[in-house]
């Protein structure tokens, strides 16, 4: 092997586990196992009076320290007001994330023997802006150039589409995590891997199983000792309790029933759980993922996908024989199980290594043509096909990864909106409407412009404050809608009444907003900053950043 | 669900309210930690997100000088008691004029004027108290249904109780109805509790009281109507954002509502949880009453007004909370039982005393002290207990438990005595009860009742003295009976031997016995002779178990007489018939139950032919047999004409069905038969059976049938468009009427015929008569 390419691993950061991914000089995705030798690390970070904990022995001390621990970030992301305190310290979601992160990294650097700088992180296809934000700054906390976030389906799809290669078709990925469900219908062409539609839920996944078996322990636990206080309000037991019951449901995949032992105030309790029980109280959950299911199907047939070819199952939980038993009811189709665990960190790797060969590419092209590197950025199609060829067989010589291998990175990964966007507008009766100029599932990337008209005369400020919403149609509430931000359009003064202002909005192909004012007057360009108080920024960025460069993590 | 008060929220002092800004941040710091250790808990996270997400407004009001102030009236207002109600005495008379079941509109005017209110007011607060009588009627429902289902008596009750039809309050139950009550309650499918759990809190978040009140829907929806509403409801949900607690809290409520309203069976499963939860409250009540191991009377009064709430009524009510304090063996007291309970006590005091004294038995004396005290409550259990076998069940309880203890014995001997008032007041009812009988001459059930109290107490106290009661009683009924004897005197034969039998039976010591049988054996002949006539009246109907019953009260009577022998022959002989009638009815049930399978069914008859070539049936099933076989050639005949019936229709309208069974040829003119002889009879037949077959055919009600000519035939055979085809392997040929006289081996006679295959180039064929063919027969 000639030139090495700069390595951009694939972190998987789930809200139970994560997983780091890279792709080998063979082109085949592996995952890096972490310094205890698992492929997978909880997700779970314990505070350990100055050094930071985290994966399986933070998980193991949340039975010891219930109040040093935090797990299930993830479900908090992207929300101001979830606080880990620590020390009289507050954290937020994205600085704990950035710990598991830093976890995952450090121990595949030990293994590789190699410093990583570049990394893709994955979120459920369901993530709004905010949260995407999020997890990208919990990743540059780290101190890691994220190079993009991309949705976990999409990832799996990528690691399915490239290893299981054969003719085009449409699946369904149903991803079951931690603590989201996500269901994307994706199109698979040997050249293109395009998302059709995505959704699901990200307050739904395995730890609600879990939870489930919990709430029944405790009654259990009720009615053998007959003691009605209730048990969860003591941390230890309430840990203990959920560490239980996790492994029980796992165990309950294999087999058809399992012991369980309570302990609480010196009582000591067993209980026998089995599998019909299990999935009788948790059958409502299973019902909400299939009903969100037919949710996708219909918004996929309204753009044409009216069938699709197989459903693939990602995410552990989708390991419970209830999953493919309802879904084969369901939709009469064997569902096929595919790497559940590493899928996501793997697809999440070729998609790095994707990007690393498009900078090698690009640079080549650059050389070859004498262009900036920015000019080929922003226009590598109009590049003639002849240079793109030999440039490509050029790399091939350089790197020793075969033609057509480097050809078939190539393939276009194509993604949709998660959300709609708009904007707060007036209707004539002076109510206040969201006009959404990107609409749910469109096709990324997307420009979208609308006219908006100044209200006086040499107006001088334009408020504009950016929406999300689940709406699929124009115009939605405002109640409906949440505010992810808002902006301030500056206006040059002396602008007559009702003139035109463009506002177009923006979205790349990884699903992060621009937003563009333009007054039509003389064309001038207006600078449109967003503020947000969602994710972590500024000063307070920072600071976590530094902080967690001090850190010590094991 | 309403906003909470955030001093209380925030856990501040509301008297003085806590203005202190910094304090105040802390609290917040505070809370918000705690919620947000809280995000993952597994029952509290939805909970604690709901917290989260009122963090900003609760930084906005409680850190602003100017809000702060009111949100602190606020505290205090919800601290103090609720707002009087504004119309507590217009009720008060509405409820009194409305116990009779209904209200008049000039009641309502006057109500109006005398509180000087519109009538439109009165009638509002009228319409608010029906849906309360409603609501109340569906409590009582719901707490029936806890069950697992409700009984038919309990709907009449509560009809009665409201002064509704049985059918109105049966449109409210949405559970099982059974008519008897005693019914395992296990058998009924629950929801399991972490789900009730689970439902219960989400609710309490979205602050709705039920999956139904949830969707906006009544208890008595229909389950697709409910089906419906949770989609949309889903739908609507996944159009909001703002993944806030109450829509997290809606979303799993969704999920429940889809595997909640799946089938009706887990609708009722969750019914009955509703239903519980209302008794898990009264529970609880019961619970905190009895923590001191007994109730106070008042606190029993508390408890039953409660359960009265709940929508039991007061003897329910009384039975639940004292069925529930058995269980936890809690003792009830009463006014009666505080006075008893003085004595123990003393008892009590003085065991004490005793127990100090005699050191050397002091484990003994633990012991005994609290068997002591158990026997103590033991008294005044069964004091309190008026019912006297539940006072013996008490009792045996208690020795049960201390059977090798010093009070076993006293017990033993309490057990008895009061059986032995038992028995004294079964005596005493019976006496009495048995005297009311033959006041009113119902000598018999005077009896019945004796021997029943004989049978329960075989050797009880007061053996003696009821039988000779019974001596007196049959005394009294003999000569009323005899009496009776005299008016048989009308009665046919067998009437009047039943009467002079019964008369027997009833008085095995009677005084005319003697004269009762004289008449009985002077009635030999002519019984004899009614019972002939009986026989050959009933045998003609092939009763033969009645005869066979007639037989043997004869034999029973007269069995040394002349007759005896002939008449247990004839029983014999009826004995058999009626084997045979069950054979046989046996044979056509299990023929009948092949329904159109003749084929299986005549196969059935058969076998038993082949088994028993001689059995007497022989005629009866060989005549079951054809029936069978008739109906299958109807059948067969019918799914004939059908199919027919369908060709005809594409024949363009020249063969027309005019009359049943006919076809008519509308070009001729001719009406030609549907069905051929061989479909009729199944079988080809020779000229001279031809001749004979069209002469009795009386299809369609015609009577002029006759064979066609070789022209009709070939008309409808030989040329289009054909006559719909008879289904047959091979065409069959028809004879016509015109034959010949031929000679070949010796002079015969050979007909033309014309062959049913559908053809235009044909050579016209001759048959002798002797061979076989079918008849397509045909009339003017």
């Amino acid at each position: 092997m000639g030139e090495q390419m700069k390595r951009i691993f694939g972190i998987d950061l789930g809200t139970t586990y994560s997983s780091i991914a890279y792709v080998d000089e063979y082109g085949k995705a592996v995952v890096v196992p972490n310094a205890e030798n698992q492929r997978v690390t909880p997700s779970v970070v314990f505070f350990d009076g100055k050094s930071i904990v985290v994966g399986d022995v933070a998980k193991e001390s949340a039975k010891l320290y219930p109040c040093e621990v935090v797990s299930f970030v993830k479900r908090s992301m992207g929300d101001p007001n979830f606080a880990f305190e620590y020390n009289s310290k507050a954290y937020r979601a994205e600085e704990i994330s950035s710990y598991i992160i830093r976890k995952l990294v450090q121990d595949a650097e030990y293994k590789l023997g190699e410093k990583i700088s570049d990394i893709v992180i994955t979120c459920p296809a369901y993530f709004g802006i905010n949260e995407r934000e999020a997890t990208r700054k919990a990743g540059e906390i780290a101190g890691f150039n994220v190079r993009q976030i991309i949705n976990e389906p999409t990832a799996a799809a990528i690691a399915y589409g490239t290893t299981e290669f054969s003719e085009s078709r449409v699946v369904l990925v149903y991803d079951l995590g931690g603590g989201t469900f996500d269901i994307t219908m994706i199109d698979i062409q040997p050249d293109s891997i395009e998302v059709i539609c995505a959704g699901g839920d990200h307050n739904l996944g395995g730890k609600d199983w879990d939870d489930r078996i919990v709430t029944n322990l405790v009654e259990e636990f009720k009615n053998k000792t007959g003691i009605e206080e209730d048990i969860l309000e003591d941390p230890d037991t309430c840990q203990d309790l959920q560490l239980s019951a996790e492994k029980s449901k796992k165990i309950m995949s294999q087999r058809e029933k399992t012991p369980i032992s309570i302990t609480h105030g010196g009582e000591r309790v067993k209980v026998e759980l089995k599998r019909e029980k299990f999935e009788e109280i948790t059958r409502d959950l299973i019902e909400r993922t299939i009903a969100l299911t037919h949710e996708i199907l219909k918004e996929a047939a309204k753009k044409g996908y009216k069938r699709f070819d197989e459903i693939i199952l990602v995410g552990g939980s989708t390991r419970m024989p209830q999953v493919v038993d309802r879904i084969k009811e369901e939709f009469s189709i064997e569902p096929k199980m595919f790497d559940p665990d590493e899928a996501v960190a793997k697809g999440a790797a070729i998609y790095g290594w994707k990007l690393s060969l498009n900078d090698g590419l690009i640079k080549r092209i650059a050389k070859r043509t004498s262009k900036s590197l920015d000019q080929i950025y922003d226009d590598l199609e109009s590049t003639p096909e002849d240079i793109v060829k030999e440039v490509v067989q050029q790399m091939a010589d350089d790197t020793g990864y075969t033609l057509p291998y480097l050809e078939r990175s190539m393939v276009k990964i194509k993604d949709v909106a998660s959300k709609s966007f708009g904007v707060v507008v007036r209707n004539q009766h002076n109510e206040e409407l969201v006009f959404n100029l990107i609409l749910r599932n469109t096709a990324l990337p997307v420009d979208a412009k609308k006219h908006f008209y100044t209200a006086i005369p040499d107006q001088k400020t334009v408020l504009i404050r950016i929406m999300e919403n689940e709406s699929s149609a124009e115009t939605v509430q405002a109640e409906n809608s949440i505010e992810i931000g808002t902006a301030i359009l500056n206006l040059p003064t002396g602008l007559p009444v009702d003139l035109p202002i463009e506002i177009s909005f923006k979205m790349n192909p990884e699903g992060r907003l621009q937003i563009n004012a333009v007054e039509t007057s003389e064309l001038r360009t207006v600078a449109v900053a967003i503020e947000t108080k969602s994710f972590i920024q500024g000063e307070e960025f920072e600071e976590a950043k530094t902080r967690s460069q001090s850190l010590v993590i094991h | 669900m309403e906003r909470e008060n955030f001093y209380q929220v925030l856990e501040l002092s509301v008297n003085p309210p806590e203005s202190d800004q910094k304090k105040i941040e802390e609290a917040i710091k505070k809370k918000q930690a705690e919620w947000s250790r809280y995000r993952n808990h597994p029952t509290k996270a939805v909970l604690a997100k709901h917290y989260i997400d009122l963090i900003p407004e609760i930084r906005r009001v409680m850190l602003d000088p100017s809000l702060r102030p009111n949100e602190a009236r606020q505290a205090k207002i919800q601290f103090q008691n609720k707002v009087k109600q504004k119309y507590l005495q217009i009720d008060r008379h509405l409820e009194i004029r409305m116990s009779k079941g209904f209200i008049t509109d000039e009641e309502v005017f006057k109500l109006a004027k005398l509180h000087s209110v519109s009538e439109k007011k009165i009638r509002d607060r009228i319409n608010a108290k029906l849906k309360e009588k409603y609501s109340r009627i569906d409590k009582q429902i719901e707490i029936r249904m806890s069950k697992g289902f409700i009984a038919e008596e309990e709907i009449a009750k509560l009809a009665k109780l409201h002064t509704m039809s049985e059918d109105e309050i049966r449109k409210r139950i949405t559970c099982p109805i059974k008519k008897n009550y005693k019914v395992d309650s296990t058998q009924f499918h629950q929801l399991d509790k972490s789900i009730e759990k689970v439902i219960h809190a989400n609710l309490k978040i979205v602050g709705k009281s039920s999956l139904y009140d949830f969707l906006g829907l009544s208890n008595s929806s229909s389950l697709e109507a409910i089906q419906k509403r949770t989609k949309e409801k889903e739908t609507e949900l996944l159009k909001i954002i703002k993944k806030d607690a109450v829509v997290t809290a809606s979303g799993i409520l969704v999920g429940q509502c889809i595997a909640v309203f799946k089938t009706q069976e887990s609708r009722n499963a969750y019914n009955i949880s509703i239903a519980r939860s209302h008794l898990d409250e009264l529970n609880s009540d019961i619970e905190v009453a009895g923590m001191d191991g007994k109730i106070r009377t008042e606190y029993f009064e508390a408890l039953v007004k409660a359960a009265v709430k709940f929508g039991m009524d007061r003897d329910e009510a009384c039975q639940y909370i004292k069925e529930y304090c058995r269980e936890k063996k809690w003792n009830i007291e009463t006014e009666k039982t505080k006075k008893h309970f003085r004595l123990p006590t003393t008892a009590i005091f003085a065991t004490v005393i005793i127990t100090v004294v005699i050191t050397a038995t002091i484990v003994w004396a633990v012991k005994s002290q609290h068997e002591k005290k158990e026997y103590q409550r033991l008294l005044v259990e069964v004091d309190n207990q008026n019912v006297l076998e539940e006072k013996i069940s008490i009792i045996k309880k208690f020795s049960d438990s201390y059977s090798e203890g010093s009070y076993a014995l006293k017990a033993e001997k309490m057990i008895i005595e009061i059986q032995n008032i038992i028995e004294e007041r079964d005596y005493k009812s019976l006496l009495h009860r048995a005297d009311i009988l033959c006041t009113a001459n119902n000598y018999t059930e005077a009896t019945a009742v004796c021997k029943q109290y004989l049978e329960k107490y075989p050797n009880g106290i007061y053996k003696a003295k009821i039988s000779s009661k019974m001596e007196d009683i049959s005394v009294r009924s003999d000569d009323r009976d005899y009496e009776k004897l005299n008016t048989a005197i009308d009665f046919d034969s067998g009437e009047k031997i039943a009467v002079y039998m019964e008369y027997l039976n009833n008085h095995p010591k009677g005084k005319y016995r003697d004269k009762v049988n004289q008449f009985i054996a002077d009635m030999q002949e002519e019984y004899y002779i009614f019972l002939k006539e009986k026989i050959f009246f009933y045998g003609k109907q092939e009763k033969w178990k009645i005869c066979a019953q007639l037989c043997d009260n004869f034999i029973k009577i007269y069995d040394s007489s002349q007759h005896a022998e002939e008449i247990k022959s004839l029983q014999a002989s009826f004995q058999k018939k009626l084997y045979e009638q069950k054979i046989l009815a046996n044979l056509m049930l299990k023929a009948e139950h092949k329904g159109n399978h003749y084929e299986a069914a005549k196969q059935i008859y058969l076998d038993y032919l082949k088994a028993y070539p001689n059995t007497s049936l022989k005629k009866k099933l060989n005549s079951e047999l054809a029936k069978i076989q008739n109906l299958e050639d109807l059948d067969r005949k019918a799914k004939e004409k059908e199919r027919l019936r369908a060709l005809l229709k594409s024949a363009g309208g020249i063969f027309v069905e005019k009359k049943d069974g006919t076809i008519t040829d509308t070009r001729t003119g001719l009406v030609w038969c549907m069905l051929d002889s061989n479909l009729e009879l199944k079988r080809l037949i020779d000229y001279e059976f031809a001749l004979q077959y069209v002469k009795s055919l009386r299809t369609g009600g015609y009577n002029d049938w006759r064979l066609p000519t070789v022209g009709e035939l070939e008309k409808i055979y030989k040329r289009k468009p054909f006559f719909p085809s008879v289904e047959s392997k091979e065409p069959v040929w028809y004879w016509t009427s015109e034959n010949y006289a031929c000679y070949s081996d010796g002079w015969s006679k050979v007909v033309d015929v014309v062959s049913s295959q559908k053809e235009t180039s044909w050579n016209k064929d001759q048959k002798d008569c002797r061979q076989l063919g079918a008849v397509r027969a045909v009339r003017p």
